[in-house]
C-alpha cells in the first residue's frame, strides 16, 4: 500500500508548501522529510515509526495523523457498534422466522426486501432516509452527531441504519439458509419426538447450531462496514475515520490515507481474530480442540 | 409441519426439475433448463439484456452522429427547467441544470454496465492466472502468491479500491482497475482450489503422458475444467463492481460530472435534496434495479451450475 501511494504523481513538498513555493524551500523540505531517500529506506522508516505509534503529520493541516485518528476512531466505532447491533437484532430474528415459516408470505416478502437492501448502495439509501425522516418528517437530524444523550441517540439512528441495511439483510439470509440446513437433522427430529417444546427446539437445538456461520458472516461484515464507513460518514457529515480518509484522498494527503488504511485494516484483522475466539465460547467442540492443541 | 423433508424435496424438484426432465440432455442443456426454471433469474436476465441493449444503442447513436445528440440532450444546460418535477414531457424530471434525467440515465447505462463487466474481466484474468499458477505448482510459489492474496484480503474492499484510485489518475480504465484489483484474491482462491482438485486427475496425466508442455496442460486441460465456479463468481461480482463504481464516482474519485454516470449524477444532485427529491431518488433507483437484476441473474446462474449449493 505504501508503494502504491508512493506512485501517486505529485511532489509532497509542493503539496505542503503550495505551487508558489521557491525551489529552495522545496529542497529544504525534501531534506527535512528525507523525501530524496530511496523508496525502501523511506518505507522502512515509515513502518518503524508506525509501529511506535507515529503515523507522520498531515500535509494539509500539519496535525499528527495518529492524534487525529485517535480523535475520530471512537465516532466510527460508535457508528459501527450501533449499526451492527441493529443488523443483528433485526437480521437474526427475521432469518429464524423466515426459516420456520419457509415459503410463507413473510418469508417471501422478507427475502425480496433483503435482496433489495443488498442491492441498494449505502450512499443512496442514506440520502433517501434523509429525505423521508429528516426533511419530510423531521424525526432525525440530517447530519452531525447531536448533543446530549438523546440528541446523540437520534443523530446515530439514520447513519447506523444506512450502514447496517445490507449487512442485516445478509445476516438474515445466512441465518435462514443455515437454519434450513439443520432443520431436518436427526437430533432435531429426536428432540421433537421426545416432546421438547417447539420454542426450545428452535432456540436451543437449532439456533445454537447456526450461530457459527452467523458469527462468521457478522465478523466479516464488520470489516466491510468499517471499509464502507466513508460513504455513510460522507452522506451524514459524520466526523469519523471514513470521512477523514476521504478528505485525505481529496487533498492527496498521503500520510492521512496511509494512516487510515493501516488503522482500519488493523481493526478488521482484530475483529476477525475476536470472531475466531468467540467460536470457542459458542461451540464446545471447537473449545475442546483448542484445549487439546488441535489434535 | 410445513417444512417436512417431503415438502422441501417437492419444492426443490419444482425448482430444479426431476431427473426424468434431464434424460438424454447434454450438460449445457441441463444447466440451461435449470436456469430457465428459475423465474427470478429469468426476469433478472431480461433486465440485464435490456440494459445491454440500451448501452449498445447509446454507443451506436454516438458513433452515427459524432456525439452531437449526446451533447445536446445530456450536457447542454437548460436553466428554465432547473429541478423540474417529473411530468409528461420529462417523465423522470430535470436535474439541477435543467437536463432531462431520463435521457441522462439512458446514456449513463453504458458506464455502469461496461465498467462493471470490464472490472470483473480484469479480476478474472489476474485472479485465474495467479490461482492456477499457485494451484498447479504448489510449494513456495503457492505460499508466496497466496500470502500476497491474504494481505489484499485483509484490507477492506472499498478501502483498497479508494486507495488504488487515489494513487492512479482518474480515467475510465483506472476506475475499472481499482474496482477489479480488490476482487483478484477471491478469483485466485477459487481457481487455486479448483486447480488443486483437478491437476491429479487421469485426463491431466494423459495429457502429460502424451507429451504436452506445462502451459498446454494448464490452458488446455485444467482451466477449461475449472470454469464453472469462476463463471458463478463472475455473474455475482458484476453487481458488486457496479456498486463500487457508482460509489467511487459518488465520492468524486470516479467518473466526473457532467458525464451522466449514475453515481456521479447522485453526487452532484445531493446538494439539492431539500428542493427536489427526484434528482437523487431516481438515478439511485437505476443503480438499485440494475444491481438487483444482476444479483437475481447471478443467483440463478449459481443454482443452475451447482444445484447442490443451498440458497
Amino acid at each position: 500500500m505504501y508503494w502504491l501511494i508512493d506512485l501517486t504523481p505529485g511532489d509532497p513538498a509542493i503539496m505542503i508548501l503550495g505551487n508558489a513555493a521557491s525551489p529552495e524551500s522545496i529542497a529544504k523540505l525534501h531534506e527535512e522529510f528525507h523525501l530524496d531517500d530511496p523508496l525502501l529506506v523511506r518505507y522502512g522508516r515509515y513502518m518503524w515509526n508506525a509501529l511506535h505509534g507515529d503515523l507522520r503529520t498531515s500535509y494539509k493541516t500539519k496535525l499528527s495523523v495518529a492524534a487525529m485518528i485517535a480523535e475520530k476512531l471512537p465516532n466510527t466505532a460508535r457508528l459501527t457498534f450501533v449499526g451492527m447491533l441493529i443488523a443483528i437484532l433485526i437480521g437474526i430474528p427475521v432469518g429464524i422466522i423466515c426459516a420456520i415459516k419457509q415459503y410463507s408470505i413473510f418469508d417471501n416478502t422478507a427475502m425480496i426486501f433483503a435482496l433489495i437492501w443488498i442491492s441498494a448502495p449505502a450512499f443512496w439509501l442514506g440520502l433517501v432516509l434523509i429525505i423521508i425522516f429528516s426533511l419530510k418528517l423531521g424525526w432525525f437530524p440530517a447530519s452531525g452527531m447531536g448533543t446530549g444523550f438523546w440528541g446523540s441517540v437520534r443523530a446515530v439512528i439514520l447513519p447506523a441504519f444506512t450502514a447496517c441495511a445490507a449487512i442485516g439483510a445478509i445476516i438474515a439470509r445466512i441465518t435462514r439458509s443455515a437454519m434450513l440446513e439443520i432443520m431436518n437433522a436427526d437430533y432435531i427430529t429426536t428432540a421433537r419426538a421426545k416432546g421438547v417444546k417447539e420454542w426450545t427446539v428452535i432456540m436451543k437445538h437449532m439456533f445454537r447450531n447456526v450461530l457459527i456461520p452467523v458469527i462468521t458472516i457478522t465478523g466479516l461484515e464488520i470489516g466491510i462496514m468499517l471499509g464502507g464507513a466513508c460513504y455513510t460518514e460522507s452522506v451524514f457529515s459524520w466526523p469519523g475515520l471514513g470521512r477523514y480518509l476521504l478528505d485525505g484522498v481529496k487533498s492527496k494527503d498521503t500520510p492521512v490515507i496511509l494512516g487510515c488504511v493501516i488503522v482500519i485494516s488493523a481493526m478488521t484483522c482484530i475483529v476477525n481474530l475476536i470472531t475466531d475466539l468467540i467460536y470457542a465460547f459458542v461451540d464446545p467442540r471447537i473449545k475442546s480442540q483448542y484445549k487439546s492443541g488441535g489434535k | 409441519m410445513a417444512f417436512t423433508r417431503k415438502a422441501q424435496l417437492e419444492e426443490a424438484l419444482k425448482t430444479i426439475g426431476t431427473p426424468s426432465d434431464y434424460e438424454g440432455r447434454t450438460l449445457w442443456q441441463e444447466t440451461k433448463a435449470r436456469f430457465f426454471r428459475n423465474k427470478a433469474a429469468v426476469v433478472g436476465m431480461c433486465f440485464v439484456i435490456f440494459l445491454l441493449i440500451l448501452s449498445v444503442a447509446s454507443y451506436v447513436i454516438d458513433l452515427v452522429d459524432g456525439g452531437k445528440l449526446y451533447t445536446a440532450l445530456c450536457l447542454k444546460q437548460d436553466l428554465p427547467h432547473k429541478l423540474l418535477a417529473p411530468c409528461l414531457a420529462h417523465p423522470f424530471g430535470c436535474d439541477e441544470y435543467g437536463r432531462d434525467i431520463m435521457l441522462r440515465m439512458f446514456w449513463g447505462t453504458r458506464y455502469s454496465i461496461s465498467l462493471g463487466i470490464l472490472s470483473v474481466i480484469i479480476a478474472t484474468i489476474l485472479g485465474c492466472t495467479i490461482g492456477s499458477v499457485a494451484g498447479f505448482y504448489g510449494g513456495r510459489i503457492d505460499d508466496f502468491l497466496m500470502r500476497i492474496m491474504d494481505v489484499m484480503l485483509a484490507i477492506p474492499y472499498t478501502l483498497l479500491a479508494i486507495a488504488i484510485m487515489s494513487a492512479l489518475s482518474s480515467n475510465i480504465f483506472n476506475l475499472a482497475l481499482s474496482i477489479g484489483i480488490p476482487e483478484v484474491p477471491q478469483f485466485a482462491r477459487i481457481m487455486r482450489a479448483q486447480v488443486m482438485t483437478i491437476k491429479d486427475r487421469d485426463f491431466v496425466e494423459a495429457a502429460r503422458a502424451s507429451g504436452a508442455g506445462t502451459a498446454r496442460i494448464i490452458l488446455g486441460s485444467i482451466i477449461p475444467n475449472c470454469f464453472a465456479p469462476v463463471i458463478v463468481q463472475c455473474s455475482l461480482r458484476v453487481a458488486g463492481a457496479i456498486l463500487g463504481i457508482a460509489g467511487l464516482s459518488y465520492i468524486g474519485l470516479g467518473i466526473q460530472p457532467p458525464t451522466p454516470e449514475w453515481g456521479a449524477m447522485l453526487s452532484s444532485a445531493k446538494n439539492y435534496i431539500r428542493d427536489a427529491w427526484h434528482v437523487t431518488v431516481i438515478p439511485g433507483l437505476a443503480i438499485v434495479l440494475t444491481v438487483l437484476a444482476l444479483n437475481m441473474f447471478g443467483d440463478g446462474v449459481r443454482d443452475a451450475l451447482d444445484p447442490n449449493m443451498k440458497r
